[in-house]
């Protein structure tokens, strides 16, 4: 009885601490401008490579804030914490897919954003789940979004994922430079999601990735992450000046 | 001077559109002036229903709704029972010459489609068929000339209002289209009309085309309906409509010819139950920019379709897969009759 009173708060207090910590997995340089990727949570951080490379490469620090198993809030939390931490020095923020969404939701106050493959709206057509399972843990069939380096997920966070296909939460609108980038290959953050709902954010750069863009190809939610040529224009951009 | 005479010569060769499909070979032919002194042609699929109004898209014809017997809105809903009736926009088409057989190239906005061609061919079908009303199917630019006549008072002749790859929205210009603008622009300065259908005869005999064409117009056209496109579908453009819709890259939607009145604005004046469709793969009117047509809408009853693979069709269609790709008689036809059937 005594255990079960101590055991609910205890439970309640994980489930709502704080997760998320900052790797440095590349070059090592306290001068440079702090480049902070807030990976998604379940995606693993080597998927982020690409673009620790491509940001060093335009001279930042690039930190991975990397995620353990945690609610949504928790997660959010960790997001909000961390930028806080960084708030003296001053940094650019880049992120993937929801990973974008939940940098958002955590009001961060970076110098500039780059958003790839982030949805900013629900989708405006209805999907179909059932054509194929999705992959244990992620809302999306992986062949309409590509393979990548998984990491665990809370339950609760992938529903979440799910339902912003078709629910999605209120936004804060960054006042600062803004790099958005969206293919229409890719299922999760289509350009209708991207480019209509980001239509009044006051410094926006927008980037339909494809062939309307001279690109080679449009790429998929994952290629989005992967391709060496659009980390490069993402890592262009945040080095711009203000 | 040399290639003035060439081209002269090879607008001779393929100004004349080609002969009807063996599929149509019972379709009737009206050719029916419009209130300005131009003409229009309508080719009809003859059933005991209610009649329906299908219109090509920019540089196109009526082959692009009825290339071949599988590929064939008109036979599809006439097989359905409704009376279909296919409309060649002025200088498209059998629309390329009048009565007299002279020439109709250039001389005319968009919004002569929609003030003189639609009144006129409604106007013919009404008396033919004593149907007040009648619904109506547009690709691309035919769905734009659509919304402008309804918006502007003809909303109450329609039953139905369909647009198949219909971009209104303009805004956040892709580098590919600005310089699609730029040029067009340029060219509608300098020629009365830009000849594509050469362009296109001459793309239907390189199946393995180095320039990206095929990848701009559609993503799942196979066989021998790739070349057929190519060599029945396509039409010039004049220079009129062209300097109307190369506007747009200042404007951020499709005003009038005078640039002073937004025609998207004027959508919230269409009341018509109405179905707009988007492919996926569409190069040409990508689903973000047909979406805002779908959202401008003042109808009630409304549905905003996106064909492509996460909404369950089997391909993600590209700009012509919509009205002629291999899967349009099992996925796109079926959505267009559930529409327009009374």
């Amino acid at each position: 009885m005594f255990l079960g009173l101590l055991y609910g708060p205890l439970m309640s207090w994980a489930l709502a601490a704080p997760v998320g910590d900052l790797r440095n997995p590349g070059r090592v340089d306290p001068a440079a401008p702090v480049a902070l990727v807030v990976t998604t949570p379940g995606v693993g951080p080597g998927a982020y490579m690409g673009w620790v490379e491509a940001l060093e490469d335009a001279g930042f620090d690039a930190q991975l804030l990397v995620f353990s198993v945690g609610s949504l809030q928790a997660t959010v939390d960790g997001i909000r914490d961390n930028t806080l931490a960084l708030g003296d020095r001053g940094y650019v923020l880049a992120a993937h897919g929801y990973g974008g969404v939940l940098a958002l939701l955590a009001h961060p106050k970076p110098r500039r954003i780059a958003l790839v493959a982030t949805p900013l709206g629900a989708q405006v057509a209805d999907i179909r789940w059932h054509t194929e399972a999705p992959p244990e843990g992620l809302p999306w069939p992986k062949n309409w979004i590509g393979s990548v380096e998984g990491a665990p997920l809370d339950p609760s966070l992938a529903r979440t994922y799910r339902s912003w296909a078709s629910e999605f939460p209120d936004l804060p609108v960054p006042q600062v430079p803004a790099f958005l980038a969206s293919s229409g290959r890719d299922p999760v953050a289509p350009p209708e999601t991207v480019r209509i709902p980001s239509a009044e954010w006051p410094h926006r750069t927008w980037k339909r990735v494809g062939p309307l863009s001279m690109d080679p190809k449009e790429l998929t939610h994952v290629e989005m992450l992967t391709d060496s040529d659009l980390a490069r224009d993402m890592a262009r951009f945040l080095g711009e000046s203000p | 001077m040399m290639g003035a005479l060439l081209l002269g010569g090879l607008w001779g060769c393929v100004e004349d559109t080609p002969a009807p499909a063996p599929h149509c070979e019972g379709a009737e032919s009206h050719v029916v002036p419009t209130d300005d002194g131009a003409v229009v042609h309508l080719h009809r699929h003859a059933a005991e229903g209610p009649p329906v109004l299908i219109v090509h898209g920019i540089s196109s014809n009526h082959n692009c709704w009825d290339l071949t017997a599988s590929r064939s809105l008109a036979t599809f809903l006439s097989d359905a029972g409704l009376d279909v009736w296919l409309l060649d926009l002025r200088g498209h088409g059998d629309s390329q010459r009048d009565v007299q057989g002279k020439a109709q190239r250039s001389g005319w906005s968009i919004d002569d489609y929609a003030l003189h061609d639609l009144p006129a061919a409604m106007g013919r079908i009404q008396k033919v068929t004593g149907f007040d009303t009648l619904s109506y199917v547009g690709h691309s630019l035919g769905g734009m000339v659509g919304g402008i006549f309804a918006a502007q008072g003809g909303d109450k002749k329609l039953s139905s209002f369909v647009a198949v790859g219909t971009p209104m929205d303009f805004e956040d210009p892709d580098p590919l289209m600005e310089v699609g603008l730029k040029a067009g622009s340029a060219v509608g300065t300098v020629w009365p009309v830009l000849p594509s259908q050469i362009g296109a005869r001459l793309q239907a005999r390189l199946p393995n085309s180095p320039l990206p064409i095929d990848a701009m117009l559609f993503t799942d056209l196979t066989g021998e309906a790739r070349e057929q496109m190519y060599r029945r579908v396509v039409s010039h453009l004049s220079a009129g409509e062209l300097k109307q819709l190369t506007a747009v890259g200042d404007l951020g939607t499709l005003h009038d010819a005078a640039g002073e009145k937004d025609h998207l604005a004027a959508f919230s004046n269409i009341q018509t139950p109405a179905l707009i469709i988007a492919g996926r793969g569409d190069l040409i009117a990508p689903v973000d920019r047909v979406y805002a047509t779908y959202e401008a809408l003042g109808s009630q009853d409304k549905a905003f379709v996106v064909a492509g693979k996460a909404t369950g069709f089997s391909a993600d269609y590209g700009h012509l897969d919509l009205t002629l790709g291999d899967h349009v008689a099992e996925e796109i036809f079926p959505l267009i009759l559930e529409h327009v059937k009374p």
